[in-house]
């Protein structure tokens, strides 16, 4: 049968590419905007479409704990959340990474509280940037889908072997219908294959994992993950590759739109970066010379890359849909610390936006085209950053 | 990307303007277009009111934006029509269409145009629900209405999503009925000129 798009949100992206992996145990809780993916799955589970042992737990903290103890014994185990359900795994979400578990966990994008709001932002994968997760992050429902192969691939390698958070934005793709073109099982199961991870626990040699580690090898042990993080890019780009022979669809580590004669780009994660580059087509048709840069990844943070590809152009704005209260935000602040010993540096300005779900209109992104051209022109604003469509 | 259609509807919980939305979401992916389903969520609850969004296009669909300025709304209960500034909101050339037994000549008093002259449409699509189905479930005959009025998607196109959508939750016979509120809101949609 040939390939065809069927219609779905981006949750059941989610849930659909889970439902093709067919993971050992889920152990999930419910919490808005990630509830469809683990009612969809539970869907499949209960009529017998997956072999996935369901595990409903009383809160996250035990999703994550659940999780952690079947990727130990060995499981292909996955779970899914968002805000402060993310945010109450915490603890167990570290030891998930130091334990080295190559788990996936949907994320789907959501503000926390408080005040509580329901809606997307990046505030939670964004505090939980030094957990030690890989984070992809997905600008749109075909993306959320393939992603979920990819990362499987990626954490259960065994250079790798660490967790992997497949991020989407809350509502603006978790709930709408798109176009989605799945893949037949068939090429999922050969992408995907076996997994060779055998787990941490046998019964042959019993012994105990993450106990106590003190003053003598914790240390040691941290830099052993930062060692891990180092190997990941190139496995990236492996399984990258493989993937568009096997579904046809390409994807870079940092995808470049526009941008091969562009003096000025924006730069941004996840579904806004859809609409900036319907502002930037826009803006080519009068004759600015405007590109996109959308990095996939978050962690492990790609500043090699960047540096390679931003140090082209005159300004960068850079799209950063979380804050960080005190400081500047984050993807802008790593981005700007890759150039520190560059001499050939881009001009860069901060766009805190999308707060709490807050539209990212086409409007806004316009005037951030026009305030770069002025940025490259005069120098004006360099390295300061402003609250895009925020009331006074 | 090529010309995109935008859609906003107006509706209320439990008057099925998102269940409308996704069937034309559907209808029109297996005709081989774009699209995009999205509603705006609040604290959403049956009787609110709420915002549901299409985008129908021959290209795919990148703006992650909600809609602003449609080239078509509908309004599913008229008691929200109040608050609704079709003048502002509607694109020029704009059409509405409105769940409502009166014809369009009479409700266009009653609707915010402002200095515009948009196409208006109306269609009895409760009264055909409820003569139909025994209940106010309009998205049926409204998408009935909205497939004669644009030609963007096929009638029969929607007959089959009804069926393939809601055969499991329903059964054959709410189908049939759905069916038949759809072609009878597709011979009664009225527009300014009968």
């Amino acid at each position: 049968m040939a390939a065809k798009y069927i219609p779905l949100t981006g949750a059941e992206s989610a849930a659909y590419a889970m439902k093709q992996i067919n993971p050992d145990v889920l152990a999930a809780y419910p919490i808005t905007p990630q509830t469809p993916i683990v009612m969809k799955f539970s869907e499949y589970v209960a009529n017998g479409e997956v072999d996935t042992v369901s595990i409903t737990v009383e809160s996250e903290h035990s999703a994550m704990s659940a999780t952690v103890g079947a990727a130990a014994a060995g499981a292909r185990a996955m779970t899914a959340t968002a805000a402060n359900g993310l945010a109450l795994m915490w603890e167990i979400v570290y030891i998930a990474a130091s334990t080295r578990l190559p788990i996936v966990m949907g994320i789907v994008n959501r503000a926390l509280s408080g005040p509580i709001n329901i809606h997307g932002d990046h505030s939670d994968t964004m505090g939980a940037r030094d957990a030690g997760w890989i984070q992809v992050y997905s600008e749109n429902n075909q993306e959320v889908y393939d992603n979920y192969f990819m990362a499987l691939r990626i954490a259960e390698n065994e250079d790798v072997l660490l967790p992997v958070m497949v991020c989407q934005d809350g509502f603006i793709t978790s709930h709408s219908v798109e176009n989605v073109m799945p893949a037949p099982d068939q090429v999922v199961k050969e992408f995907i294959g076996k997994k060779k991870f055998k787990g941490l626990l046998t019964a042959e040699k019993p012994f105990t994992i993450g106990p106590l580690d003190l003053q003598d090898y914790y240390f040691e042990h941290k830099k052993q993950q930062h060692e891990a993080m180092k190997k990941v890019f190139p496995v990236i780009e492996a399984i990258q590759k493989e993937f568009a022979e096997k579904f046809g669809r390409k994807y870079d580590v940092i995808e470049e739109y526009r941008t091969e004669d562009a003096d000025i780009v924006i730069m941004g994660m996840s579904s806004v970066m859809g609409t900036v580059k319907e502002v930037i087509d826009a803006a080519r048709e009068k004759g600015i010379k405007v590109g996109a840069v959308k990095p996939r990844f978050f962690r492990p943070f790609p500043g090699e890359y960047l540096k390679k590809i931003l140090s082209k152009f005159k300004a960068v704005g850079i799209l950063d849909r979380s804050d960080s209260f005190g400081s500047l935000p984050p993807l802008f602040t790593e981005t700007a610390a890759v150039f520190y010993t560059s001499s050939t540096k881009p001009l860069v300005k901060s766009y805190i936006h999308g707060l709490g779900g807050r539209d990212t209109t086409v409007k806004l992104l316009e005037k951030v085209v026009t305030d770069l051209q002025k940025l490259s022109e005069t120098g004006e604003g360099n390295f300061t950053s402003e609250y895009l469509g925020v009331r006074e | 990307m090529g010309k995109v259609f935008e859609i906003t509807w107006y509706g209320r919980g439990g008057l099925g303007a998102k269940t409308g939305s996704i069937l034309l979401a559907d209808a029109a992916i297996a005709a081989g277009k774009f699209v995009q389903s999205f509603p705006e969520y609040g604290p959403e609850r049956m009787g609110a009111p709420i915002k549901v969004y299409n985008r129908l296009a021959d290209e795919p669909i990148r703006l992650h934006t909600a809609i602003t300025n449609p080239d078509f709304i509908i309004v599913i209960d008229t008691a929200l029509l109040e608050n609704i500034n079709f003048g502002e909101e509607l694109k020029d050339n704009g059409t509405i269409l409105i769940n409502t037994e009166k014809s369009p000549e009479e409700i266009k008093k009653d609707l915010n145009l402002g200095n515009t002259n948009p196409k208006i449409y109306t269609i009895d699509a409760t009264g055909i629900s409820i003569r139909h189905l025994g209940k106010n479930i309009p998205n049926i005959p409204i998408l009935s209405a909205f497939s004669k009025i644009t030609n963007k998607i096929e009638i029969n196109e929607i007959k089959k999503h009804i069926h393939d959508k809601l055969i499991i939750k329903y059964g054959e016979d709410i189908i049939e009925k759905n069916i038949e509120a759809l072609e009878k809101a597709y011979a009664e949609v009225k527009n300014e000129r009968n």
